[in-house]
């Protein structure tokens, strides 16, 4: 059993005031145990991004805990929950949010320099992390010159930079067409799979909370169920039973 | 669809049934080995209706070649112009068993849609993982393709399902 990365203990949250409020996350509770790949799923409006912010410390619960290795966020100082966002939580957003007037390989090398690590070995982080992601030809294009898929490679290598417990993504794969979409998701699958990466990510689609090991299907700020899923291996009988459709 | 998938190979040349068999499995993916009865049976039935001759080898082991017959071809291009009717993708099972499930008067709705997410989540991951290997091949790729857009449409009709009736039972 791996440990738990994050908790989340009945949080709420509400935006505006009184007759006008209205709650975003309704008292969910959520353990995410580290190594794990978590889909959380449901129509805009279901609080799907408001939850993933509150995991991420990028926004504050009205009530409820929320928990980052066993610690509570809302105890943290500015400065301390600051740190914990530039160095234990990756973050990966729709719209890539590169820097325009850096290369690929300055946009990856930047959260480490911000992270507080030091030049060679950022150097040397970034020249791998764009190997993982296969763009180890593009360093040095600015991103107005990669594709929609590869700027997306780039902000998972930079949010990966500073080996973070956690990535968050919010619908990483939204403004991507459905081919590179599926080279995203099985990017993500194997930094899972392959390097323990926990991921939490939310989607509005379910081919690709598909890829999670287990999916939260979420509506009016709840958790209307919860999946596991197997790893995609019996690809033999999912074939047989195409065909025996198909022929039928 | 197999008379007309068998019809579709005889077209292009005579076969034995063994060699039908082959042809499919390769046409359709590969995978799966059908079930050398169920040709069989087909075939006399093509051949019943005329539709297809069968020739016995000469080696006396009984081998039949089966070859196409003008009614054949016929039959094949007046079908294979048709338009195709959805209403038989319609169906749905899983709305049957809700339709059931209400009526026997069994609750625990959302626990039963939940279970089909399940299902047909695990069933999208399959095929991804299919996609992936079966990719070189176009008609292999599009088959799947379209199965997963049936699956992603029968999720998101799940979600419909599930907030309608979670508003019904709320009003009884």
């Amino acid at each position: 059993m791996n440990a738990t990365i994050v908790e989340t203990k009945n949080v709420r949250k509400t935006y505006g005031l009184n007759s006008v409020a209205v709650e975003a996350v309704c008292g969910i509770d959520l353990t995410v145990n580290a190594g794990e790949f978590v889909a959380l799923v449901g129509p805009s409006g279901s609080g799907k991004s408001s939850l993933l912010y509150l995991i991420g410390a990028m926004d504050s619960p009205t009530s409820g805990e929320v928990l980052f290795e066993g610690r509570d966020l809302a105890k943290l100082r500015d400065g301390q929950r600051t740190d914990l966002r530039a160095s234990k939580i990756g973050f990966v957003f729709q719209t890539f949010n590169l820097l325009p007037t850096l290369n690929a390989f300055e946009n990856v090398e930047i959260a480490m320099r911000l992270g507080g690590m030091g030049r060679s070995e950022r150097q040397s982080r970034t020249a791998e992390l764009l190997e993982r992601v296969g763009l180890s030809e593009r360093g040095k294009h600015q991103p107005r010159r990669l594709s929609g898929g590869e700027r997306q490679r780039v902000a998972i290598a930079r949010a990966l930079g500073n080996r973070p417990g956690l990535l968050l993504a919010d619908e990483p794969t939204g403004n991507l067409d459905s081919k590179t979409g599926t080279g995203i998701l099985e990017l993500l699958r194997t930094i899972c799979s392959e390097d323990g990466q926990t991921v939490i990510m939310v989607t509005h689609d379910f081919r690709a909370a598909s890829y999670a090991d287990r999916v939260l299907v979420m509506r009016d700020g709840r958790i209307r169920g919860e999946m596991k899923l197997q790893a995609g291996q019996n690809t033999t009988q999912a074939m047989e039973r195409l065909l025996e459709l198909e022929l039928q | 669809m197999l008379p007309y998938t068998l019809l579709g190979l005889l077209a292009s040349q005579p076969c034995h049934g063994y060699d039908l068999k082959n042809a499919i499995e390769q046409a359709f993916g590969g995978q799966r080995e059908i079930n050398f009865g169920q040709i069989y049976t087909t075939l006399s039935r093509l051949e019943r209706d005329g539709l297809v001759t069968a020739a016995e080898a000469e080696d006396g082991r009984g081998k039949k070649t089966y070859s196409i017959t003008p009614q054949g071809r016929h039959e094949l291009e007046a079908w294979l112009g048709q338009t195709v009717e959805k209403i038989e993708t319609y169906k749905d099972e899983f709305l049957v068993k809700l339709i059931v499930r209400h009526l026997a008067g069994y609750g625990d709705t959302l626990a039963a849609i939940t279970r089909q997410r399940q299902a047909y989540l695990q069933q999208l991951r399959d095929l991804t993982a299919l996609s992936v290997r079966k990719g070189d091949d176009p008609y292999v790729s599009l088959l799947i393709e379209g199965a997963m857009l049936h699956l992603q449409a029968d999720l998101h009709w799940l979600d419909i399902c599930d907030e309608r009736l979670e508003h019904l039972e709320k009003s009884l």
